[in-house]
């Protein structure tokens, strides 16, 4: 890795300078899913909007395990650095037709097909292709089929960032009203003392949630938090003169969305980000 | 050629290209709706009766001169004042068209196709979007777009999205239509196909255009702000301007009102 140097450094490889070849993204999402309305969401749980129709257009529910890539379909667009060079990115902007929080992410592995009545241990498996080291990457549940109404809870089974495998998460609600819904992202908390995740072996249902349903498991490293506080507000990030630093986006980076909503309408997002390479 | 250093920035905000103004009294708009400046800004575009693809000399446009040959025309950064906070979004105008009806329920291919790109001609993260010209009805209905994708196939349907009343149906609303799944942009639009009558026929049209720069306003009450690659309140990076760019504002505002003041400071290298 070669750091970048300065905002001389920046300025130069942003206007094209020294193979920096600059990125300048935009994309919008809308709130529908294959053309129906998308459901509405729960203040302050995160909703995934992998599913969202929009430009780029959605992604599909996985089915097999699979390490996603900038080449999946429903990716935001991202062209991998050339030439040894790494990816950073200088600014991002979102706005939306609600408040809330926009979650930019690198999608690390997905897998579907998973049912809400099955109480024995369900297999994920995989393997992740970026951030290998699992430091930082995080899980959540995402619902593409709604599941039962029954409240239960949910663990994995997972390596940490240390490569200790067989760990349990803690047991989160799983299943029941707002915790069924297709969208919601449901996130699995590490055990004591643990800072990432290298690979997830299975998820386990403590009981039936009465539906099968469809559900996923999704591994992820977050990359930006770009809160519109408002409708129609200006969420925008500048990595360069603000906290925290330039995030480095990994070559083949799957980029993704979450949203944490303030309230319960489905948001209508545009936003764009920027990315420089040294 | 790049500027290579901050004092070579510096230099390219004080001895611009050009710093070209605009004034943009918008349209009444709906908070966090997105709308087309086109036909509402101070020194107006027309509602587009055939099928073109406008540039930097049509009227409406903001009107920036070219980079001398040779050289690449970028948005170093902007300074601005508004009545509402929001986002003002610079966009190049690629090709546009009008005439189309809201109570119409077969394929419209009235001014259609959309004239050829001359810009980003391969259509990747070229934007499809729906500038209604002439308030359309009042009843909510559907609609969607057959066009061809930023690899050149053709036949490519847009997902559908809501279409005429109340947010969806005044005029210089601008609705952004998804894409068929593995797209990324459009070449070209064949037609439109309204699933319903909205009521009214009012005027609307297909607009193709690329998001190029984000003037980020925190500041009502037309406060001046400053917008740079390097000072904040901005998206789009230090962005790249094509020759004969078309360029105009769409708008997301936080209120009901839309106005906006300014200039952009452009820079050549």
């Amino acid at each position: 890795m070669t750091a970048l140097t300065d905002i001389s450094d920046l300025i130069n490889r942003s206007t094209g300078g020294n193979n920096g070849t600059p990125q300048n993204v935009f994309y919008h999402k809308q709130p529908r899913i294959a053309g129906a309305a998308a459901p509405s969401l729960i203040s302050g749980r995160p909703a995934s909007l992998w599913q969202y129709d929009g430009q780029p257009s959605a992604g599909a529910a996985p089915t097999t395990v699979a390490a996603p890539t900038n080449a999946t379909t429903g990716a935001l667009p991202f062209t991998s650095a050339g030439n040894g060079r790494e990816s950073w990115m200088t600014q991002a902007w979102a706005t939306a037709l609600t408040g809330g929080t926009l979650i930019l992410y690198d999608r690390l592995l997905h897998i579907g097909g998973l049912s809400g009545t099955v109480t024995t241990a369900q297999t994920v498996g995989g393997t992740i292709t970026r951030n290998t080291g699992g430091k930082g990457n995080f899980a959540f549940a995402e619902i593409y089929t709604q599941i039962g109404s029954t409240a239960t809870t949910i663990t994995m089974s997972y390596t940490d960032q240390d490569g200790n495998s067989g760990n349990t998460s803690t047991g989160v609600v799983f299943g029941g009203t707002n915790f069924r819904e297709a969208t919601r992202a449901i996130f699995l908390p590490l055990a004591a003392n643990d800072s990432g995740i290298q690979s997830i072996q299975s998820v386990t249902l403590a009981a039936s949630t009465t539906t099968a349903g469809n559900f996923g498991i999704v591994m992820g490293r977050i990359l930006a938090y770009i809160g519109v506080g408002v409708a129609g507000a200006a969420g925008w990030r500048d990595y360069i003169t603000g906290l925290p630093s330039i995030p480095k986006i990994d070559d083949g980076s799957c980029l993704s969305l979450l949203w944490m909503p303030i309230g319960t309408t489905a948001p209508e997002i545009l936003g764009g980000f920027s990315i420089v390479e040294k | 050629m790049a500027i290579a250093t901050l004092a070579d920035y510096k230099t390219a905000l004080t001895s611009p290209r050009e710093i070209v103004t605009f004034n943009s009294s918008g349209p009444t708009a709906i908070a966090g709706r997105l709308n087309d400046f086109w036909v509402s800004q101070a020194i107006p575009g027309t509602a587009p009766t055939t099928a073109v693809a406008p540039t930097r000399a049509t009227v409406g446009a903001i009107g920036q001169i070219n980079a001398a040959s040779g050289k690449q025309l970028s948005i170093l950064g902007g300074h601005f004042s508004s009545n509402s906070q929001g986002n003002y979004i610079v966009c190049d105008r690629l090709s546009h068209q009008g005439g189309l009806s809201g109570i119409v329920t077969t394929a419209q291919t009235t001014n259609l196709p959309t004239a050829a790109l001359t810009r980003y001609t391969s259509g990747d993260g070229v934007m499809l979007g729906i500038t209604i010209y002439t308030q359309i009805g009042a009843t909510a209905t559907t609609i969607t777009a057959t066009y061809t994708n930023q690899s050149g196939v053709g036949s490519r349907v847009t997902p559908v999205v809501v279409f005429g009343g109340t947010g969806f149906r005044e005029a210089n609303r601008l609705l952004l239509l998804p894409l068929q799944s593995g797209d990324s942009g459009v070449q070209s639009v064949q037609s439109v196909t309204v699933a319903g009558t909205t009521g009214t026929a009012g005027n609307f049209g297909v607009t193709l255009f690329k998001p190029l720069y984000v003037l980020c306003n925190d500041q009502a009450n037309n406060v001046l702000s400053s917008a740079g690659f390097i000072s904040g309140q901005s998206a789009g990076g230090v962005a790249k301007i094509e020759d004969g760019a078309c360029l105009f504002f769409a708008n997301i505002s936080q209120t009901t009102t839309t106005s906006i003041t300014g200039s952009l400071i452009l820079q050549e290298n």
